[in-house]
């Protein structure tokens, strides 16, 4: 021991040398697959700092590119809503030179679902709100997604809501892009058939089925499905027409009840939307 | 500040050697900045942390091809050894320090490839003295316009071998 302290002392730069070369002709000596295993060990530690400011810089650039990319959004988005908004008002003075009956919008009141029943289907949801909230039986139910179904039984406090993916809540429909009608029912899940088109129908894959406002129970425009797949149908009269909803129906927490019609003027969204920030971005971004 | 100067030394060779080397290459020659560094290094800070910076250094390198990892530390642990005796025993001047780069680089390649290419020593050899000639011929100048530069900008460099000042 005391030969190794002498010799190391006497020698320390030779040993350190010596020292450094076993360890690095050990490294050398390691298996293929080990030495691969101990690069990638030490460059992830090494370079974990680095790749973490890497991942922050990233970040970074991507939230200023995506910033960028909004506040044009958000510029164009302005603009254009400023042309719908003459075209709206030369639409209503249209509509009223022609005597059409004054178009309405309707309020969505927000409700929380507590509840299901017990049917291992689902057809039934409870929410939070009832008669004391305005509710009635047979007003409309939405969720982000489109038509939910409609309110089947309303209490003081509480609602039931009769989901569409339920045999017995058939909704009439129209393809958004051509117009067509049909009637829209549940297969399972969240696919439906749209039923009774005719084989000459203009239906494509991807088009968006929207309320018909046939019946005056629900009223017309509201997204309920996109259609999946066109087909003949077996008896050569009609369609087969399947459609996907956008709405989880199994996985509803919060839903929105239109309840009474107010005219567009009134609509929030149109008349009383804070108009601030686009009104900054659009000054900011003037050359 | 003692220990944060060759981390900052080396990143900086690291990224000339990474993005400033092959731009001026000639042909297959080109001038090895990390050389320059574990030998300007050992010159200055004497052969146990020559060897040791030389290690790690190389070691870093190596993570680039971890299939022949430890041969850039082998190296370059005994070129910071060397740097590092050298540096405490000879006679200072431009010559001398171009004649130690060229020396090391070239020392550098006899042990690269003699491992890397063994056991076809031919191989080795004609590499040797088709590229590692000429490069370390090109790591030299290079070497010595690094720590011409370096003197320029006022940093710590090797002026006399076995002294240095600011």
């Amino acid at each position: 021991m005391h030969l190794f302290e002498a010799v190391f002392e006497k020698h320390r730069d030779r040993t350190v040398l010596v020292v450094l070369i076993i360890v690095s002709l050990g490294l050398m000596a390691l298996p293929e697959p080990a030495q691969l295993e101990v690069g990638r060990s030490i460059l992830a530690r090494l370079m974990a700092p680095a790749q973490h400011m890497t991942a922050v810089m990233h970040d970074y650039t991507r939230v200023h590119a995506e910033n960028e990319r909004l506040a044009r959004m958000v510029a164009t988005l302005s603009l254009e809503r400023e042309r719908l908004l003459q075209f709206r008002d030369e639409r209503e003075r249209l509509r009223r030179l022609a005597e059409f009956k004054e178009e309405q919008t309707r309020k969505l009141v927000p409700a929380e679902v507590i509840g299901r029943d017990f049917d291992r289907l689902q057809t039934n949801l409870v929410i939070d709100k009832g008669s004391s909230a305005g509710f009635r039986e047979r007003m409309p139910v939405l969720s982000y997604g489109g038509l939910v179904g409609s309110l089947s039984q309303v209490f003081e406090n509480t609602a039931w809501v009769q989901l569409l993916s339920s045999k017995n809540h058939p909704v009439s429909c129209m393809d958004k892009r051509s117009r067509v009608v049909g009637v829209l029912e549940w297969r399972f899940r969240n696919f439906f058939e749209l039923k009774h088109v005719g084989a000459v129908e203009d239906v494509m894959a991807g088009d968006t089925l929207l309320t018909s406002g046939f019946g005056g129970t629900i009223p017309k425009g509201y997204v309920v499905a996109v259609v999946t797949r066109v087909a003949p149908a077996s008896d050569g009269l009609s369609l087969r027409i399947d459609a996907r909803s956008l709405v989880n129906f199994l996985a509803l927490e919060e839903v929105f009840v239109m309840t009474d019609e107010i005219p567009w003027e009134r609509s929030l969204f149109y008349n009383n939307a804070d108009t601030s920030l686009m009104r900054d971005i659009l000054l900011r971004r003037r050359p | 500040m003692k220990h944060i100067t060759p981390i900052i030394g080396i990143l900086v060779y690291l990224a000339l050697q990474a993005s400033v080397a092959h731009r001026i290459a000639i042909g297959a020659v080109e001038p090895d900045f990390i050389v320059v560094c574990v030998v300007l290094f050992g010159l200055q800070r004497g052969p146990i942390a020559g060897s040791f910076f030389g290690f790690f250094v190389g070691l870093i390198v190596d993570l680039a091809n971890p299939g022949f990892l430890g041969l850039n530390a082998l190296a370059k642990t005994v070129l910071g050894y060397g740097a590092g005796r050298l540096g405490a025993a000879t006679s200072p001047g431009v010559v001398v320090l171009f004649i130690v780069f060229f020396v090391a680089s070239f020392a550098h390649d006899i042990i690269y490839l003699l491992v890397f290419m063994w056991p076809h020593l031919g191989s080795a050899l004609v590499t040797l003295f088709t590229v590692g000639l000429g490069s370390a011929l090109y790591t030299a100048i290079a070497g010595i316009v690094v720590e011409r530069l370096l003197a320029m900008l006022g940093a710590r460099v090797v002026t006399t071998l076995g002294q240095t000042r600011r």
